[in-house]
């Protein structure tokens, strides 16, 4: 019997409500197969989304602070923001990082940087969503020396790598390798973590990114399914069983401004993706076939226009989210089109999820809208639309393959122009952009960030290549460029790495010595 | 107009957002221009190159990670230094007021910022290039102010 | 255009790219240099979309470079018909151009077909002859397109090579005959994927059927790397198939008049003219015609 956070339920005015409506016998029970209505039978009732708010700061010691800072009100999760050299797997010393160093996240070049971010942190008690892919081994590698230098043991620590390279191929860009040789490093980890790390999600599989590229919210599910399917066949292929990696995926979608499309889209997601899993796979723990999501509601939606407008627009994208069913969610701040948020906006995007989890009563029973013939026929058709889509990239030879042929690239850059044009062309109405417009002044904010931040990196870089074992860094470099090639698994490899002291970019470096590097096709 | 502008639509740093650029180079190409688009990541003495082998005489920057301040006047200087002053320079992305009027200084003509029309964008082109005064070579002056 | 012919000469690109543009204008011409090198001097890639021409001409330019050759590339891109604007990408494609050992060897320019009706434009050989001219080996044409308009790369190369891509399902279509006529070697490329060698396989057999001088057929993979070197080093010795040549010059024939039309200054005047009815199309064509002979 699961827990409730209330013994009694009724509507404002005091009508009973009860967890869920199950007219008859034909309609589906949430929290069981296929999942439309959701993956836990109370949802809400037993337990709120999680409030999750993404922040990046510059240095490790700034964030650190602002860590401790969020735990000491409560928070029970970390979620970091890297800076762009660190996610391109880059030392902070690199010259392609110059202007780079603490921009819109916090700059990890080293294992001393990573001691700092976590300094006073006890890493058995917060769980940690890192937003890292291309070099996300690197990176949880050096968490778990981190932890075992605080008696924490990688068996105790939980969290999050986003490590979802194939939609950095489409939508984001921060990869580094060639498709197959990512593959490879991401089914190693999830090799490796399903025997050593077994708290961690070893991956969380975006949509979000390519929604905010320009897609369709069906481009985005088919996209995001297929990717996932790619990664489940690639971890298959290395002969890992099927239920001892797929109950540790999770995933990750946007939230734009069609409210009942997006409601549609969240319960299509789910059924479909367990469809698919059975369908392909037949795993035998349930879990395998549940699709658990992460929401952040659309950046690309805000206007840099009447910015105040925004917070309506969150909170409509937000109130979606929930009402979809999400596991957690990210709201976004209203100026974030001009800039940085001030501490008072990101208060208020957090306020938007509590009114609603506390008000609006939409957290008090589970799915909602089910019955309604509009969602359910969107749902229907979403999940047709999608799985169409999904068989068309099968046809191409799977994800991978239709991304070197730059084919989801394409298909999201023609949405994209199409969007552009009907908002120039005022078929579609945007208020304050062409519709409801006044005169205004656009007054997009400063960054105010430490300036010395690159500088700092740079003199303890120097000092840490002077005062290590250089002579065994390079051993162990060629070590990981032997197994880079012969294919052994790379990650313990790594971490002996980190242990002495190899930086991220030397690292990342021997295995582009070996893996090369790669420019995706633009879609053009 | 006679023959078709060549304009390249770069990314500088090392941001991955390039839908802006992208929407960007389509709107100028339905425009009537001829657009390179560089791709991701790109050096300023890559982008200096490619405009130089493709006889661009418009480079358009779009930067989204915050790192125009550094990238943006580097290419100017780049510019110049490779006697190539008659290139006419404009940015995009998020861009605050503050750090507008050094990349004017630097020889930067336009700054485009988040709800610019295509419109806005073309007219400043048409005017730029019949200006005599626009290349990144004459270092700071006029600048495109779309109130005037 | 002396200053910027002895400039490019000498190594100055920029005042090679604005010969080439001023080529591209109309505002000048170049005629075929003298060689005493029997190789072949201008090649034509083509193919269908998304076969992956870009790619493997990176591989095989850092291949050539490798063997100490000067490549300069003029990649085509269809001008759009209603702005007359293009998106030139293949650039992006490019790795070559960004390595610092070889870029000073390499040269890669976009070109827009513009008023052109076929795949390339007949100025782009005036545009190879300028670069063969000021000191490039080499000049590899890229071009993009399908159908029937693929032929005129026949127009303006000394070598044509076809790429094709894995079987969809559909065999050796007929728009591809012309092409497969003109062809002289073939590359399927992708040969990781299901289907390119079974398309491999029909494309020779069609290739055979009634030929004895039948172009190769190659199996290659762009993207891993393998048979490039293979394909490299056939491409480079590369001998212009004799069934074509009649084929070739027709095709030559053909562009011409069609640059003859287009370069008239009044084309665009009788052109307005056809189409309001104050002209009749055949004293609109006369006159295009007499005004250029």
């Amino acid at each position: 019997m699961v827990e409730l956070r209330k013994s009694n339920w009724e509507t404002l005015g005091g009508l009973p409500i009860p967890a869920y409506h199950v007219p008859d016998d034909s309609v589906e029970t949430p929290g069981s197969a296929p999942y439309t209505r959701g993956i836990h039978e109370k949802m809400y009732r037993s337990r709120l989304w999680t409030m999750r708010q993404y922040a990046g700061f510059s240095s490790a010691q700034e964030t650190n602070e602002r860590f401790r800072l969020l735990l000491d009100r409560g928070q029970k999760g970390l979620s970091v923001a890297f800076d762009l050299p660190t996610q391109l797997g880059l030392d902070a010393d690199d010259p392609l990082s110059e202007g780079e160093v603490g921009k819109v996240g916090v700059s990890i070049s080293c294992l001393q940087d990573m001691r700092d971010l976590f300094s006073d942190i006890p890493l058995d008690k917060v769980s940690t969503s890192m937003t890292i892919n291309a070099p996300a081994m690197v990176l949880l590698a050096m968490y778990c020396v981190v932890a075992e230098e605080q008696g924490v043991s990688r068996e105790k620590i939980s969290g999050t790598i986003q490590n979802d390279i194939l939609k950095e191929y489409i939508a984001r860009g921060t990869y580094v390798f060639p498709p197959n040789h990512s593959m490879r490093l991401i089914t190693d980890i999830f090799e490796y973590c399903s025997t050593n790390i077994p708290k961690w999600n070893t991956i969380s599989i975006s949509g979000y990114h390519i929604r905010e590229a320009g897609s369709t919210a069906v481009q985005e599910l088919a996209f995001t399914l297929s990717n996932a399917l790619a990664y489940v066949d690639s971890a298959c292929e290395k002969g890992l069983a099927v239920d001892t990696f797929a109950p540790r995926l999770s995933f990750f979608f946007n939230c734009h401004n069609d409210f009942l499309e997006e409601i549609s889209k969240f319960r299509a997601a789910r059924r479909l993706w367990h469809d698919l899993m059975v369908q392909r796979y037949a795993p035998s723990h349930p879990r395998s076939t549940q699709l658990r999501f992460h929401t952040q509601v659309a950046g690309v939606s805000l206007t840099a226009q009447q910015p105040l407008n925004n917070i309506s627009r969150v909170t409509i994208q937000a109130l979606a989210a929930v009402c979809g069913g999400t596991q957690s969610l990210h709201t976004n701040s209203y100026d974030e089109a001009l800039g940085l948020p001030t501490e008072e906006s990101a208060t208020i995007a957090l306020r938007t999820q509590q009114i609603i989890a506390e008000e609006s009563g939409v957290a008090d029973v589970v799915d909602p809208f089910a019955g309604s013939f509009h969602i359910e026929s969107l749902t229907d058709e979403i999940y047709n639309k999608s799985k169409s889509e999904i068989e068309k990239i099968d046809s191409m030879g799977g994800a991978l393959k239709a991304i070197e042929q730059g084919y989801q690239q394409q298909e999201i850059h023609t949405t994209a122009y199409r969007y552009f044009n009907e908002i120039e062309g005022g078929s579609r109405r945007i208020v304050g952009v062409n519709h409801g417009t006044m005169d205004e002044y656009l007054q997009i904010k400063p960054m105010k960030l430490n300036p010395e931040v690159a500088q700092h990196q740079h003199q303890r870089l120097d000092g840490l290549r002077k005062n290590r074992d250089s002579s065994k860094v390079e051993v162990i470099l060629q070590q990981i460029r032997s197994a880079a090639e012969d294919g052994s698994n790379l990650f313990p490899i790594v971490i002996n790495a980190i242990q002495h002291n190899a930086t991220l970019g030397e690292i990342m470096s021997a295995m582009k010595d070996i893996f090369g590097t790669y420019s995706a096709p633009s879609g053009f | 107009m006679d023959q078709p502008l060549r304009i390249v639509i770069a990314k500088p740093g090392l941001d991955g957002h390039d839908r802006g650029a992208k929407v960007v180079a389509r709107a100028l190409r339905d425009a009537g221009h001829e657009v390179i688009y560089t791709g991701l990541r790109r050096t300023p003495e890559q982008i200096i190159e490619t405009v130089r082998d493709e006889d661009a005489i418009l480079l358009g920057l779009s930067s989204l990670s915050g790192a125009h301040g550094h990238l943006f006047p580097r290419i100017c200087e780049t510019l110049r230094e490779h006697n190539m002053g008659d290139v006419i320079v404009f940015g995009g992305g998020i861009i605050p007021e503050d750090d507008c009027p050094p990349l004017y200084e630097a020889g930067v003509r336009a700054i485009f910022g988040p709800g610019t029309t295509s419109q806005e964008m073309v007219d400043f082109i048409a005017t730029a290039v019949q200006r005599d005064d626009a290349g990144v070579g004459h270092g700071a002056g006029w600048y495109w102010n779309p109130s005037n | 255009m002396d200053d910027r012919l002895d400039a490019a000469k000498a190594g100055d690109r920029r005042a090679l790219a604005r010969l080439l543009s001023s080529i591209e204008n109309g505002e000048l011409r170049f005629s075929e240099p003298h060689s005493e090198d029997s190789g072949w001097k201008i090649l034509a890639l083509t193919g269908p979309p998304g076969v992956g021409k870009s790619c493997l001409l990176d591989r095989l330019l850092h291949e050539w470079v490798d063997h100490g050759h000067r490549v300069a590339v003029l990649a085509v891109d269809p001008s759009s018909p209603r702005s007359g604007g293009a998106l030139l990408g293949d650039r992006v494609r490019m790795s070559v151009v960004d390595d610092d050992n070889k870029k000073n060897s390499v040269y890669v320019r976009s070109v827009a077909t513009r008023k052109t009706s076929g795949s390339v434009p007949l100025v782009v050989r005036d545009m190879a002859f300028c670069l063969l001219h000021v000191g490039w080996d080499k000049v590899v044409i890229e071009t993009v397109g399908a159908g029937q308009s693929e032929v005129r790369c026949a127009a303006v190369a000394d070598r044509i090579v076809l790429i094709e891509g894995p079987a969809r399902g559909d065999g050796v279509q007929a728009e591809k005959a012309g092409l497969l006529e003109l062809a002289d070697a073939v590359i399927v490329n992708k040969s990781d994927l299901d289907g390119a060698q079974r398309h491999a396989n029909e494309l020779r057999e069609s290739l055979h059927l009634g030929h004895e001088d039948a172009p190769e057929v190659l199996l290659v993979s762009a993207l891993h790397g393998d048979g490039i070197a293979e394909a490299s080093s056939m491409l480079l010795n590369l001998e212009q198939s004799t069934r074509a040549s009649r084929a070739r010059w027709r095709e030559r024939l053909l562009s011409h008049h069609e640059r003859l039309l287009l370069e008239h200054p009044e084309f665009d005047s009788l052109l307005s003219k056809i189409e309001e009815g104050l002209m009749s199309f055949d004293d609109a064509y006369a006159q295009l015609r007499n005004g250029n002979e």
